[in-house]
């Protein structure tokens, strides 16, 4: 059992490294190709851990070369568009001008009832407001509404809003996030003041939040 | 773009480690083949005590083998087959029982040449 548990931790890592290498994705947002690439490898990695008569190599080596074929693929596809269009499809437009193309959501298989799940989780309950409707090649679809359907912006109200930047946190658990107060254009020091005027340390601090136009918001750790 | 030269060098590694089965493992098998091969001749030529020093040393060169490298490539309980089929010829051998030797010697080659054949780049494998 011993080796058992040693060879999950070392093929664990491996698949951990494989999707690591493979990029930041969700599983929502894969392209048909890293989603069955994914299910491969769990599938792979599981025979040697459950069967320790079969080699770590055979699980092992044929993960590296399914990462390896992605990374190269997703390359070529970046540098290659026809290429990218033969792996991934292109996206379709199924809705046009308000005009439900059906011809297009038949050879996409979808129904009209699919269609209308997707849209009430977008938001947009009616069919009759959408103008553009477009399915992505990841399976998920972006919507347009009407002109008289979108939400106004500040510039169609023409009203200014001050533009306070990324608010991010620049404390968590007592510990300075260095990458998050270089995003927001501060330092320590500059932190460490504050907290002295709210009469607190940072060891104190559960969660400090602060934007580039100064606003912050600190939480205290519950004693 | 770091990536693609990380994906370029697990590809390498890997194509490196199937060279490597496909050649020396290969060999390696075969060589065990030509071992028995060897050992049913004495035995035809009536030298029943040089073959089973043959044995024997193939029995000890396998295990040596198996211990250092086979085990990353080849199905573990096969590679204990092979040794205790081999260790079982010796023994065989030594007390003269001819018969028991040839039948369990049959069954090595068998597996020896499915694991040469197991790493052989041809249509039938790939398919």
């Amino acid at each position: 059992m011993i080796i058992t548990i040693i060879r999950t931790v070392l093929l664990y890592a491996s698949v951990i490294i494989a999707v690591r290498l493979m990029g930041k994705r969700q599983i929502g947002d894969m392209q048909p190709s890293e989603l069955v690439i994914t299910l491969i490898i769990a599938d792979i990695a599981s025979l040697p851990m459950e069967d320790v008569s079969r080699p770590m190599l055979s699980g092992l080596i044929p993960t590296l070369v399914l990462v390896s074929c992605e990374i190269i693929l997703s390359v070529i596809m970046m540098k290659n568009s026809k290429f990218r269009k033969v792996v991934c499809g292109s996206p379709v437009m199924i809705i046009e001008d308000g005009k439900l193309l059906q011809d297009k959501m038949k050879s996409l298989r979808i129904t009209v009832e699919d269609l209308c799940i997707q849209l009430r989780q977008l938001g947009v309950f009616a069919l009759e407001d959408v103008q553009y409707c477009i399915a992505e090649t990841n399976g998920k679809i972006s919507v347009l509404q009407k002109p008289d359907k979108r939400n106004p912006t500040a510039e169609d109200l023409g009203i200014e809003i001050n533009d306070s930047g990324l608010e991010v946190v620049v404390i968590s658990d007592g510990r300075f996030l260095d990458t998050s107060i270089r995003l927001c254009n501060t330092d320590a020091k500059n932190l460490n003041k504050i907290l002295k005027k709210n009469k607190t340390t940072v060891e104190d601090v559960f969660i400090m939040t602060y934007n580039r136009s100064g606003k912050y918001n600190i939480i205290q750790k519950q004693i | 773009m770091k990536r693609i030269y990380i994906a370029i060098a697990l590809l390498a590694i890997s194509i490196a480690s199937g060279v490597f089965e496909t050649v020396s493992v290969t060999q390696n098998s075969q060589k065990y083949i030509d071992y028995i091969d060897e050992i049913n001749k004495k035995i035809d030529d009536k030298e029943v005590k040089n073959a089973a020093v043959l044995c024997k040393k193939a029995d000890e060169e396998f295990e040596d083998m198996s211990k250092n490298y086979m085990f990353y490539y080849y199905m573990h309980k096969n590679l204990e087959e092979i040794e205790s089929n081999l260790s079982s010829m010796y023994e065989y051998l030594r007390n003269d029982e001819v018969h028991d030797y040839y039948a369990t010697s049959a069954i090595t080659r068998r597996k020896l040449e499915s694991m040469r054949d197991t790493g052989s780049v041809n249509l039938q494998n790939i398919l």
